[in-house]
């Protein structure tokens, strides 16, 4: 009974994660944008401009709720919200830290540790082109159906280089489970750097790179919400909550893949050169492990946030011609080259 | 498969299939008889998503996952890019002779159908029952298992599916380009469908 | 067991009917969808019921196959559609004098 409440607790602190980086994010986007422009940014609301999150929140808490006259309601009230699950149910799979025994109990820092965690990400990714079809269909309008088709095309296209990125980190760990990949990386490279996959498997980690900005939706590749073409593509006729809904979604999908990146590529919880996150299933160790898994994820958003003010966009048409001309390709033989490298070594 | 398998009371996983058979039936049934195609795409996700969830509580989560990798994250969407790209909906759809099936048509042809094959089932019921050593994907060895299988027992049968996708994705795009029309085919359109079944079918592969 | 088998059943049968009674193209294959997902199913319930993995490697297999089907049917679809400008069986009559 107290292991069912102890892993109760668990799964409702782990989904605080992707809810409260959110509007963290959204904050540091608007603060790191306006220090890149030499702007101030929001700084009235709260210090720093902290509580601007809350107050936007407010805000669209009382706008109008509009429903337009040719949507198709299921479709248009459905959509934001499937578009939110399926990147918040992610984080089931994603180990935060290592096991912890508490009260007697070994408790694994992760909602569910099923033996084929990353497949699980793998088929919940294309659950948003769903939403953002629905969103587009729904809508009854013209800009929200170009940016979906936008969206699906882009998604699908990347999709299939993320996928077969992540292959190739599984293939060389063995394992499909996300605690397993962060067991494998464990250890030293050429006795003093860390064994993490980035420094093994650069390319990989750049193809995961690519299509994980295309798979946010994010500059450079933001073209299903270009919004000097499209108004705002697929949420145009979105208004209060749903909108927010949408926009919960964008963020939290990238808080996801950064969690994943972290954990496929930058070793997870463990901290090189420390004991942090050590085999002991000591409670210190586990929890500075978290606080180690969550600064990675917040180094790697910032660089989303960087990259947005850096690069310009991409043509649509040279969007899916990276995709499926050079990464596709460049993908296929890497998971072949890392397939045969694990294989010898 | 789930970490809290053992805690969750057996009455509570036959209800769940219980209901997540009669979602994939109501997905069915909404196929058959949208009168838009837009809405039989949804009819098809709901059912697809309803049976991975029956996979899971058959202790098969591998093609659970599979299925929804594959079904609605390429089958669907491309079923959705076609109904959107070519704008099949509305009036034009089904112009003629006759429109979307009838409910008492629906229900009467499926109860014949049903009939005949609850005849097949009570036949089969009388068969002597297998000796069941209850496979499950829950321990890691069952993912190795299935990868073991499919490439030792049927690597053929693997590698011939692998030729006939490639086979199937260009023959999609020769078929669908628009041949001497002046019209510009979508180039993304027709592939991502065999593309992520291969990847699919990769991921079942992958415990070496 | 027996009451998986019967939402097989059932599920393939509504995709058959879905293909016998509609007249549009891409309903007629969004129901040969359905049907092959009721013989997948059928495929993992024989694999637990008789405690192999064989049925689910083949249900594998079949999904594989399915997503092929789709990507060429659609492509038929969409030749059909540009050549008589609307998805629909009865217009596919060339061959009917």
């Amino acid at each position: 009974m107290l292991e069912i409440l102890l892993r109760f607790l668990l799964v409702l602190a782990i989904a605080q994660i992707p809810l409260l980086l959110v509007p963290l994010l959204v904050w540091a986007e608007r603060r790191v944008s306006a220090w890149i422009q030499h702007r101030s940014g929001p700084n009235r609301v709260g210090p720093f401009g902290l509580l601007q999150p809350v107050a936007d929140a407010v805000k669209l808490l009382f706008k109008e709720d509009i429903v337009p006259e040719r949507a198709a309601r299921g479709l248009y009230v459905l959509a934001p919200m499937v578009s939110l699950f399926a990147v918040l149910v992610v984080w089931a799979v994603i180990p935060i830290g290592d096991r912890i025994v508490l009260a007697g109990h070994e408790l694994p820092l992760q909602i569910a540790d099923v033996s084929i965690g990353i497949l699980f990400f793998l088929a919940l990714a294309p659950l948003e082109v769903v939403a953002l079809s629905m969103a587009g269909w729904g809508s009854g309008s013209k800009y929200p159906l170009l940016g979906a088709l936008r969206a699906g095309a882009q998604m699908l296209s990347y999709e299939v280089v993320l996928a077969l990125a992540v292959l190739a980190v599984v293939v060389a760990a063995g394992s499909l489970r996300g605690a397993g990949i962060v067991e494998n990386q464990a250890g030293w490279l050429w006795g003093f750097l860390p064994n993490w996959n980035l420094l093994r498997q650069p390319l990989t980690a750049l193809l995961f790179v690519i299509a994980m900005v295309a798979e946010a939706n994010r500059l450079p590749f933001d073209l299903p919400e270009a919004e000097p073409e499209l108004v705002g593509g697929y949420h145009t006729e979105y208004s209060s909550m749903k909108f927010a809904l949408f926009f919960m979604a964008e963020y939290a999908s990238m808080v996801a893949l950064c969690g994943l990146f972290t954990t496929l590529f930058l070793g997870g919880w463990t901290l090189p050169w420390t004991a942090v996150g050590g085999a002991a299933p000591a409670l210190l160790p586990a929890l500075l492990g978290v606080a180690v898994f969550l600064a990675k994820v917040l180094a790697l958003l910032f660089g989303f946030i960087w990259l947005r003010w850096t690069l310009p966009r991409l043509r649509f048409l040279d969007l899916l011609r990276l995709s499926w001309r050079q990464l596709i390709p460049l993908a296929l033989v890497n998971l072949v080259a890392v397939a045969l490298l694990s294989m010898v070594l | 498969m789930i970490v809290l398998e053992g805690s969750i009371p057996a009455a509570l996983t036959s209800l769940l299939s219980v209901v997540a058979g009669l979602g994939a039936i109501a997905g069915a049934l909404v196929v058959v008889t949208a009168p838009r195609a837009f809405r039989a795409v949804m009819g098809l996700l709901i059912t697809v998503v309803c049976l991975s969830i029956e996979y899971v509580l058959l202790a098969a989560p591998v093609i659970a996952f599979i299925q929804i990798l594959v079904y609605a994250g390429a089958v669907v969407v491309l079923f959705l890019f076609v109904v959107m790209l070519l704008d099949l909906d509305g009036s034009r759809a089904e112009s003629s002779s006759r429109g979307p099936v009838r409910w008492e048509w629906a229900i009467g042809g499926t109860a014949a159908f049903f009939m005949i094959g609850v005849c097949g089932i009570y036949y089969l019921a009388k068969l002597p029952a297998p000796a069941a050593p209850a496979v499950s994907e829950a321990t890691p060895d069952g993912v190795q298992a299935i990868g073991v299988t499919l490439l030792r027992d049927y690597l053929v049968s693997f590698e011939a599916v692998a030729v006939f996708l490639l086979a199937a994705a260009v023959a999609a795009i020769y078929v669908a380009h628009a041949h001497g029309r002046g019209e510009k085919a979508d180039p993304a359109e027709p592939d991502p469908a065999p593309e992520a079944g291969a990847a699919g079918a990769a991921a079942g592969k992958e415990a070496p | 067991m027996s009451g998986y088998l019967a939402l097989s059943l059932a599920l393939f049968s509504i995709g058959a009917l879905g293909v016998v009674l509609r007249r549009n193209l891409l309903v007629m294959l969004i129901s040969i969808e359905v049907m092959l997902n009721a013989a997948i199913l059928a495929l993992v319930v024989f694999s637990r019921m008789y405690g192999s993995v064989d049925g689910r490697v083949m249900g594998i297999l079949a999904i594989a196959v399915a997503a092929g089907e789709v990507a060429v049917g659609l492509a038929l679809v969409i030749a059909f559609v540009r050549l008589r400008g609307r998805p629909d069986a009865t217009a596919m009559d060339l061959l009917k004098w």
